[in-house]
Parts: structure tokens; C-alpha cells; sequence
């Protein structure tokens, strides 16, 4: 609360601002009163002198009295006599009296009635006397005295004096007004010191009037928002921290999933790698079951290929069957023969036999037939080894065409077995190739499918790396949410400092 | 020290109120009674009198004023007495164009004296207008049962060449000085 001294320094300093205007006001006079006024009417010198003393008493005044009551009333007398100058240089001229009521209205600068009061005394006094002295008819020097140049009468004097009554009376009302709202003011800038100095809301003004209501109504408002405030700081407060609790849970929260959507993003991009891995395994995988299945043609070929040759070869055996079974017939018929040659050869063994003894009886005649009998006989027997030879060597063919008959009906019989086997080896491929043809159109789809995999693959990595950049937003908005919640923190704060510091009951 | 102060500036005040009306006397030190004052004023279409006027005393009233213009009337006619001869002529100017007539005021001439002319503007504001020119105020008060004028009812004295020279602002005139303000006016021509 701004204390007594204080008050009588503000008010002071208003008396001395108002003095400075008024001897401002004054001084202005000069030039207008001293040159102006007196144009036309050869009264210069007259309004010259006297406008110099009045400036003499003014400064004087100011010098003296500046910042005081009694200053204002030096004041109200020398623009008095600034009036009474103006009518006696225009002599008398009706419209100089005019400067008395505008005087008279200018001294409320004071907010004042004691200078209006002196002022209106004043001239009434110097009107009365100069009325009287020119009703009397005195003339002092060359220069009338002229209070009115159209006729002077008490009666104009005293009509005169009641208009300076009436206006000074309005003005003293105005003054004493004025003054009690100064004095309101003074009491309202002394609220207003304390709150700027004390941030002291509790103090009101005492009084009824409107002002005093509404500036009470105003702090009371004040003091509402101040306290007001101080609620919503402590919830605002509250909400802070909350906020920045939230914040830096959300910060953590985020902070993870990022790492989580990183790990996510090398996943996601190893499945990427395997998944394209897989794609290019399968189309080997594919590119081998294709090989595989033209191996497996080729084989089925061949073991086309091979029926052909085990039947070919069964054929063959077959021939050679024949050919043996003839040859067998053949060795069959050379033992018939070989027998019948040693039917013979023994035949013929018997007749050189015959023969020898016939030539042996014959004597002598007979001896070249005894030689050439002899040698029959031999023949015969050698015709008889070789027979037994042939007979042997039949023997020996015969056992060996029946081992080869042998030998080709097994070989018929092992061809069958093979042409059966071949045939089922065959078989086998074809459901072989048929499951390669499945494996490979598996693989192809697997292929397509894996192609399809990794290229989705990759957008899901694409899309987690976009989405772990948009996490990095997120993290960095969330760091940014944070400084800001500080911030908020810190101008809570200094709003709590701000309001706290005001005093309301 | 402050209420010995404010004392003696209250007493200076006070004196120099009072001493106002004494100050003319220490300022104006020429030797003329009314006051000197130098300038042109406007010049009146006047008819042509006999011999052309060295001086010019002029009149601002009407006919029918009651108060003041028959005193000026009557300190005119005494110095146009006293000056007769002289190259003076006195000029009524009327503020009341309605009512004073061109007769009326010829008929005004002829009572007033040989050395009187006559000037009758062509309406009240012209008159007024003219009238404050000089420096005479003049304002139409109505009455009940006709109107007036208040006005300042100055005398001017004027050279043959519209130049003011002196004012008499009052009408109980020392007739003896003014007559000397004239003299030593004409002298000096």
C-alpha cells in the first residue's frame, strides 16, 4: 500500500505539472495581450507594460510558490489581471470579458475551488471599482477608464458579476468534483502501487460511487482471475507432469519398438535373403528335376532301348537254339553215318580178312592180293578209329550242343527275366518321371510362390524400414514433446513464481 | 517564507489591478488628448463637399439612440463651432440603415450643421461591418418594442486621406482638449 508520503508526493508532483502548464499558458499570453489585443486601438504601450508586470509576478509566483496551493493562487489573480488588461486595451470591448469566464474554466486544471473563488472575487471587486470610478466620470491621464464601451450602469456590473457568480459556482462544483476524484485516483494509483509493488490485491477503495464500485468490482475480478489462475497453475502443473511422465513412458514405449521394428527389419530381410535363397534352390531344384526327367526319357529310352535288345538277343537265342538242335540232329546223323561207316569198315575188315585167307590158299597167285588185303584191312580199322573218333567227337558235340541248349534256354530264359525286369525298370521310370514332372511343377510354383515371397518380403521390409524411419519421427517428436513438456514445466513455474507472489485476501 | 511570499505577490497583484487604470497616464507620453493610433481605415463615398476635408471626425450611431449619440451629437456640434472655418467635417455614419432613411438623415445634416455629412450604409450588417473596421463595436439588441444597438460610440478622427489618428472611447469628452487635439492636428498638415 503506497503510504501518506507517497500520496503527498503524487500529489504534489501533479501541483507541480499543473503550475508548469498554467505559467506555460501564462507566459503565452504575452505576445497576444502585450501586440495583439491592443491593435487598433493605441493602447500597445499601455498593454505592454502592464502584460510584463503580470509575466514578472507569474515567474515570481512559480519561482516562489511552484508546487503549492498558494501558487494557483497567484496564478488565478495574474489571469485576472490578464482579463482586465484585455478589456482596457480594447477599451472596454465586450467580447474581452470573455477571456474572465475562459480563465475562469482554465483554473479547474487545479481540480481546485480555492483558485476559482479568488479569481471570481477578484475581477468582481476590479469590475465594481472601476464601474464606480467611471460611473464617476474619472479620468486618469489621457485614457478613459473603460470597463464597458457601450454604456456603464451597476446594472450591466452587477449582471456581469452574476455570470461570473454562476459559471464560478458550476466551476467550484466541478473543482470540488474533480478534486474528490483526484483524491480517488490518488487512492486508486496507491491500489495500483501496491499491486505493482507489493502484488497486494487484498486493499479496496471505500466509498459508494460508480468508480469506486467498478475499480472494486475490477480488482475483485482480478483478485478472481489471480486465484483463478493459481488453481489452474497447480492443475496445469499436475498435468505436466503427467504429460511428461507420459512423454517419457511413450519415449521408452517407442524407443523399444523401434529397436523392436529394427530386429523386425533384419528379420524380416534374413527371410527376405532365405525366402530368395529357397526361390533360387527350387529353381535349381526345378532346373534339376527338368535334367532329372530328361535323364529319366533317356533312361526309359534306353530301357526301350534294352527291351529291344533283350528281345533281339532272345531271338538270336532262339536261332541259335535251332542252329544247335540242328547241329545236334546233324552230330546225330554223322553218329548214324559214323555207325554205318563202322558197320562197313567192320564188313570190310571181314572181307580183307576173307580175302587174305582166300589169297594165303591161292599161293602164289594170290600174295599181291594177300598185300592188297592186308592193306584193306588196315583201312578198315583206321576207318574204324576214326569213326570211334567221330563217334566220340559227336559224343563230345552232342554234350556240348546240349550244354549250349542248355546254356541258350536259360540265356531265353534270363533274356524273359531281363525284358521283364527292363519293362518294370521302365515302368518304375515313368512313375519316376511322373513324380520328377510333379516335383518340378511343385518346384516351379514353390519357385513362383518364393518369388512372390521375397518381393512381398521385401515390401514388408521396405514398409518396416519406412516404418522404422517413421518410428525415428516418432522418437524424435516424442524427444521434441518432452523438451516441450519441460518447457511447459519451466513456464509453470514461472507462472507459479508470477502468481504466487500475489497477495488477494 | 512561502505564506511571506505569496503575501507580497497578493499585494503586487492587487496594486496592479488597481493601478491599471493609472498605467495609460505613465505610458502615453504625446501631448494628445485621445489616443494616437496610425492607420488606414476605409474611406467613405462622401459627396463632395465644398472644400476638400483636412480632418474628419467620425461617428458610428443612429438616429433614434437615446443614451450616448445624442451626447456625441451635441460634442460635435460644439467643436464644429469652435472650429468653423477650419477644414473639419464631421461624418455621422448610422448603424440603423432601416430606419434612418436618406431623408432622415439629410434632415439630421441640415440640424446638425453645415460641416455635417452624412453616410448611410446599405444594410445593418454592412453598417457593422464598416463600424468594426474603425473599431467600434455596434450589436442589435431586440426589445419588446423595437430594438437598439449597443455600441461603442467612439469619436475617430480621421486625415482627408482615411488615415486614422486619434480615438476618443468615451463621451464625456473635455471638449477644450479635443479641440486642441484638433488644432494641432490641422497645424501640422
Amino acid at each position: 500500500m503506497m503510504n501518506t508520503s507517497e500520496l503527498h508526493d503524487q500529489a504534489r508532483e501533479d501541483r507541480l505539472r499543473n503550475d508548469r502548464q498554467l505559467l506555460i499558458i501564462l507566459l503565452l499570453h504575452f505576445p497576444v495581450v502585450a501586440f495583439l489585443v491592443p491593435i487598433n486601438y493605441g493602447t500597445t504601450m499601455f498593454a505592454l507594460l502592464a502584460t510584463v508586470l503580470v509575466c514578472v509576478i507569474a515567474l515570481a509566483a512559480y519561482w516562489l510558490l511552484r508546487g503549492t496551493r498558494y501558487c494557483s493562487i497567484v496564478f488565478s489573480l495574474c489571469l485576472m489581471l490578464f482579463s482586465a488588461i484585455m478589456i482596457q486595451a480594447q477599451l472596454g470591448r465586450i467580447e474581452m470579458h470573455f477571456h474572465i469566464f475562459a480563465a475562469l474554466a482554465l483554473l479547474t486544471i487545479y481540480r481546485d475551488w480555492l483558485p476559482v473563488v479568488i479569481a471570481a472575487g477578484f475581477i468582481a471587486l476590479h469590475h465594481l471599482f472601476l464601474t464606480a470610478l467611471q460611473l464617476s466620470g474619472a479620468s486618469l491621464g489621457a485614457m478613459p477608464l473603460m470597463v464597458y464601451n457601450y454604456g456603464c450602469s451597476w446594472g450591466i456590473a452587477f449582471m456581469h458579476a452574476a455570470f461570473v457568480v454562476f459559471e464560478a459556482a458550476i466551476l467550484i462544483l466541478f473543482a470540488l468534483r474533480m478534486g474528490a476524484e483526484r483524491e480517488q485516483s490518488y487512492r486508486m494509483i496507491a491500489l495500483i502501487h501496491a499491486f505493482s509493488n507489493d502484488k497486494d490485491l487484498s486493499e479496496r477503495l471505500s466509498g459508494e460511487a460508480v468508480t469506486v464500485r467498478t475499480f472494486n468490482d475490477m480488482l475483485d475480478q482480478f483478485s478472481g482471475l489471480i486465484s483463478r489462475l493459481r488453481d489452474l497453475s497447480t492443475l496445469l502443473l499436475s498435468n505436466a507432469n503427467h504429460l511428461n511422465q507420459v512423454s517419457s513412458k511413450t519415449g521408452e514405449i517407442v524407443s523399444f519398438q523401434q529397436a523392436q521394428m529394427e530386429q523386425a527389419a533384419a528379420a524380416t530381410h534374413q527371410m527376405s535373403t532365405s525366402i530368395q535363397d529357397v526361390s533360387g534352390n527350387a529353381h535349381r531344384a526345378s532346373q534339376a528335376a527338368i535334367e532329372a526327367t530328361e535323364g529319366a526319357e533317356q533312361g526309359s529310352q534306353r530301357m526301350v532301348e534294352a527291351v529291344s535288345l533283350t528281345r533281339n538277343t532272345k531271338q538270336v537265342l532262339e536261332q541259335a537254339l535251332l542252329a544247335v538242335k540242328e547241329l545236334e540232329s546233324k552230330v546225330g546223323a554223322i553218329t548214324t553215318l559214323s555207325d554205318q561207316i563202322n558197320d562197313i569198315s567192320e564188313q570190310t575188315n571181314l572181307l580183307a580178312l576173307n580175302a587174305a585167307i582166300e589169297a594165303a590158299r591161292a599161293g602164289e597167285s594170290g600174295r599181291g592180293f594177300s598185300v592188297v588185303a592186308d592193306e584193306v584191312r588196315s583201312l578198315s580199322r583206321r576207318t574204324y578209329e576214326f569213326t570211334n573218333e567221330i563217334r566220340q567227337t559227336t559224343g563230345e558235340l552232342k554234350t556240348v550242343s546240349d550244354s549250349a541248349i542248355d546254356a541258350i534256354e536259360r540265356g531265353q530264359s534270363h533274356a524273359s527275366e531281363t525284358n521283364d525286369a527292363v519293362a518294370e525298370t521302365r515302368r518304375v521310370i515313368e512313375v519316376v518321371q511322373q513324380a520328377i514332372h510333379a516335383v518340378s511343377d511343385m518346384n516351379t510354383q514353390i519357385a513362383a510362390a518364393s518369388e512372390q515371397q521375397a518381393a512381398t518380403s521385401s515390401e514388408i521390409n521396405r514398409n518396416i524400414h519406412q516404418v522404422v524411419d517413421r518410428n525415428g519421427d516418432i522418437v524424435a517428436e516424442t524427444g521434441k514433446l518432452n523438451a516441450m513438456a519441460r518447457e511447459l514445466d519451466a513456464s509453470i513455474e514461472q507462472l507459479e513464481q508470477a502468481v504466487g507472489h500475489y497477495r488477494t485476501e | 517564507m512561502q505564506k511571506l511570499s505569496l503575501l507580497f505577490l497578493l499585494i503586487a497583484c492587487v496594486l496592479l489591478a488597481f493601478a491599471l487604470p493609472l498605467l495609460p497616464a505613465v505610458v502615453d507620453g504625446d501631448e494628445f488628448y485621445g489616443l494616437s493610433v496610425t492607420n488606414d481605415v476605409p474611406s467613405l463615398p462622401l459627396p463632395v463637399s465644398d472644400t476638400e476635408a483636412d480632418l474628419r471626425v467620425v461617428f458610428f450611431g443612429y438616429r433614434s439612440c437615446a443614451t450616448v449619440c445624442p451626447v456625441q451629437f451635441g460634442n460635435m456640434m460644439q467643436l464644429q463651432k469652435r472650429l468653423q472655418g477650419l477644414a473639419v467635417e464631421f461624418v455621422f455614419v448610422t448603424l440603423d440603415p432601416e430606419r434612418d432613411t436618406d431623408q432622415l438623415l439629410k434632415e439630421t445634416a441640415e440640424q446638425l450643421g453645415p460641416q455635417f455629412v452624412t453616410f448611410r450604409p446599405q444594410s445593418t450588417g454592412a453598417a457593422q461591418k464598416l463600424a468594426l473596421a474603425y473599431g467600434d463595436t455596434a450589436a442589435r439588441v431586440q426589445h419588446r418594442s423595437g430594438y437598439d444597438f449597443d455600441h461603442s460610440a467612439n469619436l475617430y478622427v480621421v486625415t482627408g486621406r482615411w488615415q486614422r489618428q486619434l480615438i476618443y472611447a468615451r463621451h464625456d469628452l473635455n471638449i477644450d482638449r479635443v479641440e486642441n487635439d484638433l488644432r494641432q492636428l490641422l497645424a501640422a498638415r
